[in-house]
């Protein structure tokens, strides 16, 4: 696990237990943090802002890891430029999303329209969380991390992480029937 | 622990784990026997297993073949010196001896965005749709960037507009419009602002008075000129560089403010 980290300092050396991130093995975690981007953003592309805003401060200069977790570390710092940009956003000019229906160009590493659909449903939900149970959905459930190793990310206890995780899980759920719920009128009413 | 005394020795850890598989074998068995015994219990892991499928559903979902093409972009940032690279493709050979071959070395600057990160932009999808122009006008109607129209291409060129997209690249404001003809693809970007490196050995020849550089970012033949002081990137895959070239400098004669 990535407990500290740092700037790799000039002139000094790094301790044993500490290793430099290797920024050649950062696109081995590109579509795990796209998707956790998205659990944050709620959106692809504030979720590709995100990753890419992401990659550039990592590899901005040198850093320190003391563990083998790169996601965890890679996490952190993805939070952190969510939180960040999402203030530097508000005093910025913002483009305005247009419908995804509307997309010209083909794009092959995209998913297919049903599956697209569900994605963006069901991302946008984990977003809608509060901030706490969203986190934890996002380090667990999306990113793959174990209870330790969100909770080292995140910086909270492991028993808070697990009581988060459960809170969000039931919320996504009952909001995840909502939409069914919402579906299945439309047919309905489609069908009467 | 949760839910009073009939469920005192299950806790939410408990619950979480066993709905995701990674509880211990060591507190399963009691884990099991308190949940079939309470279907309150039972409901709460039904939740929770719905939400984790749902979320798992979605797992396969990658990363965009634009957010690849960038990290790889900005891996290459400058800030360490890299030998000079001159990209030079058979349709640039055949024209060569009417351009002026300059050899631009990477420049190292950290400020600001680069024409190949600009060029970044094209592999990503377009937002919404663009107008046709009426009558005879030679640009788009609603599409400008820093106070610029795009050019409309379809009856001239067989170019028609696709689409467009915006973004902010470094803080700057940018949008492209991509336009298509029988299967090629062209991105335009205007990138507003002071111009931008282009960060690669270029080709530079001029056109109709404009000074148009190109170099090949990512496998995409890019053109780069300025048009009142603001970056125009013109990029494709499959379209020749000296019709990137003739795009750049038509200037619709003259509805296109340069």
């Amino acid at each position: 696990m990535a407990v500290a980290v740092g700037y790799a300092r000039r002139g000094t050396t790094a301790r044993s237990a500490e290793r430099r991130l290797d920024p050649e093995r950062l696109g081995d975690h590109l579509d795990r943090l796209y998707r956790a981007a998205w659990g944050l953003c709620g959106s692809r592309e504030d979720a590709e802002d995100l990753v890419q805003e992401t990659y550039a401060r990592v590899l901005a200069k040198p850093r320190l890891l003391r563990s083998d977790d790169d996601l965890g570390y890679l996490l952190r710092v993805l939070r952190n430029t969510y939180f960040s940009s999402r203030r530097a956003a508000r005093s910025r000019l913002q483009p305005d999303p247009l419908p995804d229906g509307q997309d010209g160009l083909e794009d092959r590493s995209l998913p297919g329209p049903q599956q697209a659909l569900e994605a963006r449903e069901i991302y946008a939900l984990i977003a809608a969380l509060p901030e706490a149970f969203r986190d934890a959905v996002v380090a667990i459930d999306v990113l793959g991390l174990s209870y330790r190793e969100a909770s080292r990310a995140l910086r909270v206890r492991e028993a808070t992480i697990t009581t988060r995780l459960h809170r969000a899980r039931l919320r996504l759920a009952d909001a995840l029937e909502g939409n069914d719920r919402g579906t299945e009128s439309v047919m309905i009413s489609e069908r009467s | 622990m949760i839910r009073g005394h009939r469920h005192r020795r299950v806790s939410e850890r408990d619950l979480v784990a066993l709905a995701d598989g990674s509880l211990p074998v060591s507190r399963r068995a009691q884990t099991e026997r308190a949940i079939a015994a309470s279907p309150e219990l039972q409901a709460d892991v039904c939740a929770q297993r719905r939400a984790l499928a749902a979320v798992r559903g979605v797992a396969n979902e990658s990363a965009p073949a634009g957010l690849r093409a960038g990290l790889t972009s900005t891996r290459q940032q400058p800030g360490r010196r890299r030998a000079p690279r001159l990209a030079v493709g058979a349709a640039a050979a055949a024209t060569a001896a009417a351009i002026a071959v300059v050899l631009a070395l990477v420049s190292g600057s950290a400020a600001g965005p680069t024409v190949a990160q600009a060029t970044v932009l094209a592999i990503r999808p377009a937002q919404g749709p663009t107008g046709a122009p009426r009558g005879e006008a030679a640009i788009l109607p609603r599409v400008r960037a820093a106070g610029l129209p795009f050019p409309y291409w379809a009856d001239r060129f067989g170019f028609g507009a696709a689409g467009v997209r915006r973004d902010r690249l470094d803080g700057r404001l940018t949008t492209t419009v991509f336009y298509t003809r029988a299967g090629e693809r062209i991105a335009y970007t205007i990138v507003s602002g002071a111009p931008l490196a282009a960060g690669r050995a270029t080709l530079t020849t001029t056109r109709a008075g404009t000074r148009l550089q190109s170099l090949g970012v990512h496998g995409r033949t890019v053109v780069t000129w300025l048009r009142r002081g603001h970056t125009c990137v013109l990029s494709a895959t499959s379209v020749p560089r000296v019709v990137l070239l003739r795009l750049a400098a038509w200037r619709g004669a003259g509805q296109i403010p340069y």
